[in-house]
């Protein structure tokens, strides 16, 4: 049997059985006479079958309740089990001819609405228990630093390609406790560790995340309440990693670790008294389960991710992949700019000199940026040039000898990370720098039998150009105060990639079917 | 309705809220497994005393049907749903959300709007 019809056999067996016991009842009290104090009066219950019908009923309904308890929601089942009033009514009036009256009439409707007030709020508790009884079985300890997590579980639960110990090493050593401050829980169960989530705290410029014609109107306001400016949030996820990722282990259920990070995310929230929450770039592998996540967060849809593959790992096949307009525009490009004396190499761990070229090329190429979620250092770039991982894709004028531009790639073993880019916009744009530095950090990749670049969430026009797919990502967003909560997933539900981005904007006009809404 | 209808329905209120109450308690009972704890179960108090409430509950219903027409004595028995949820709020401190609460609300407002003029 279908479920669907199991409920509603079952539910209607319910209902049946309580309207039969009561109508026994009543039976039986016919058969018994007039009320009376007497033993005799109880004793002619017994002289009666209606009696029996009523113990009959009893013990059926009990049978059913118990197995629909099993199967079915509780809500629905608590709301079946008293639903029985309807029936009743209506076999008293056709059955023993008693006259209902309006107030009745109006009573019972008052009195169904309750029950399915109180269902509902059975629903939700027994969700709630439901967490509960799982958080039974874990754990959670919150640790701020990276180091206080063994390293045998970061390489377990974040392995290549994610970004893993050494990436929030980094973030936390460079110096940038101004802006964030953060955590990692370690989640674990009788068996052992069993999740590991990073999240970090900041304050969000609203700018941000407003629609522009707002942003003066807040910044006036902000002249007068300072706090307005930013919204305190507890992130799940890293600052600028491009997608979020909460580590868990193969034989756990992953549904039951998210719902139980998600009500301790909200807790920690509200020691810290965080009012938002935001689980920050969430892929669409995600979707399915952070969707369900009891806690009442809505999807937010965010910059999305770019993506790059390279055939065979193979420049070739990368630039016969492209779209023909796309590879000639690609080539036609690079042939005009061959005439410019620049020389491509590949750095690891440079020196400080060189270090202080890139920086400052990285620093010009940030203050250009519209999108500035987090502010990066010089002490940040050290710490990510000496990973073994990291490589520097350089462009250099052979004239000056001076670096023009940059890309850091981090190699993990066939997919690689192009995380940070730096320009020397002041060059002739005949030089083409991005698209040349593109095409080194190209070949540099397919030579170590890379066979896909991660370009992240800025500059789409030139990497859909450059053959980028769009990865979706989500933020799942919850607010402490409803009135706040309500306001912010109307909007939610008004930003696509359209509104985020004047870029993506340009590329959905011409490419409509590639669009994607907030139906995460 | 007479005062003995009223006593009888208030006397039903106290036996079904009792027994659930004392079946909840019951029934939180832990053990090894199943069997020994429906073992445990059934030699505690509680369990009798909710079973003793139920039996109750059956003949104060016969009386109260007899007393006052089927639809009447159903309207009154849905009073029963609210006090269960209010009588666990205080024995056990179980919440009452603004969803239940509202639950409740209408419930006592249908069962006074039902038993109105009678």
């Amino acid at each position: 049997m279908k479920r669907r019809s199991f409920y509603a056999v079952g539910f209607g067996l319910l209902v049946l059985f309580d309207t039969l016991t009561l109508i026994s009842i009543k039976l039986t009290s016919n058969a018994m006479g007039e009320f009376s104090t007497h033993s005799a009066w109880l004793m002619a219950a017994f002289h009666t079958p209606w009696f029996y019908a009523a113990l009959a009923g009893y013990l059926g309904s009990f049978v059913i309740w118990m197995t629909l308890l099993k199967h079915a929601p509780v809500g629905a089942a608590f709301a079946a089990s008293h639903f029985a009033i309807v029936p009743i009514l209506i076999v008293s009036a056709m059955i023993f001819g008693e006259h209902l009256t309006g107030a009745q009439i109006s009573g019972s409707i008052c009195i169904v609405l309750g029950i399915v007030f109180l269902s509902l709020g059975e629903s939700a508790s027994s969700t709630a228990n439901a967490i509960s009884a799982n958080a039974r079985s874990f754990q959670i300890t919150w640790v701020n630093s990276e180091a206080d997590i063994p390293p045998e579980l970061w390489d377990r639960l974040f392995p290549e390609p994610f970004e893993g110990r050494w990436w929030y090493q980094a973030l936390e050593q460079c110096g940038i406790s101004d802006q964030f401050t953060f955590f990692y829980a370690l989640i674990s169960d009788p068996s052992g560790p069993v999740a590991l989530m990073p999240a970090f705290l900041m304050d969000v410029p609203i700018r941000l995340v407003l629609p522009p014609f707002l942003i003066p109107i807040v910044n006036l306001i902000g002249r007068i309440v300072p706090s307005v400016l930013y919204q305190r949030t507890f992130f799940v996820g890293s600052p600028c990693s491009d997608e979020g990722r909460v580590g868990v282990v193969e034989h756990a259920n992953r549904q039951e670790v998210l719902n139980y990070v998600n009500s301790a995310v909200q807790h920690k929230a509200d020691l810290l008294k965080v009012p938002m929450r935001v689980w920050k770039d969430f892929p669409q592998s995600y979707a399915t389960e952070l969707s369900s996540v009891p806690g009442n967060m809505f999807p937010m849809i965010s910059y999305p991710g770019t993506l790059v593959s390279l055939p065979n790992a193979n420049r070739e096949a990368y630039l016969t992949s492209l779209k023909s307009r796309y590879r000639h525009g690609l080539k036609k490009k690079l042939k005009n700019s061959t005439a410019i004396c620049l020389e491509a190499d590949i750095l690891q761990r440079p020196n400080g000199p060189i270090m202080d070229e890139i920086f400052e090329l990285f620093w010009k190429t940030y203050e250009k940026g519209k999108t500035k979620f987090e502010k990066l250092n010089r002490r940040f770039f050290d710490l990510m040039a000496s990973h073994h991982q990291s490589y520097f894709v350089v462009l250099r004028d052979r004239n000056t000898n001076k670096i023009v531009a940059f890309m850091l790639c981090f190699h993990m073993g066939k997919h690689a990370i192009n995380k940070f880019i730096g320009i020397d916009y002041s060059q002739p744009k005949e030089w083409f720098l991005y698209y040349r530095l593109w095409d080194a950090a190209v070949q540099f990749v397919a030579s170590l039998g890379g066979e896909s670049i991660q370009s992240g969430q800025t500059g789409y026009t030139a990497k859909l150009k450059l053959g980028h797919k769009l990865v979706p990502l989500y933020n799942y967003v919850s607010h402490k105060n409803p009135i706040v909560h309500w306001i912010y997933s109307i909007v939610a539900r008004n930003i696509s990639w359209d509104t985020l981005n004047e870029d993506l904007a340009l590329y959905l006009q011409a490419h409509p079917d590639e669009k994607v809404s907030c139906s995460a | 309705m007479s005062k003995t209808a009223v006593f009888i329905w208030l006397s039903n209120v106290l036996a079904d809220t009792s027994g659930h109450i004392a079946f909840k308690r019951a029934a939180t009972i832990e053990s090894d497994d199943e069997w020994h704890r429906w073992k445990a179960m059934l030699s505690s108090p509680p369990i009798w005393i909710g079973i003793f409430c139920f039996v109750l509950e059956l003949f104060l219903w016969l009386a109260l049907v007899s007393l006052v027409p089927l639809s009447l004595a159903a309207l009154l028995a849905a009073f029963n749903i609210a006090s269960v949820v209010l009588a666990a709020k205080w024995v056990y401190r179980e919440t009452i959300s603004p969803i239940r609460l509202a639950g409740i609300v209408c419930i006592v407002i249908g069962v006074a709007l039902g038993s109105t003029g009678l």
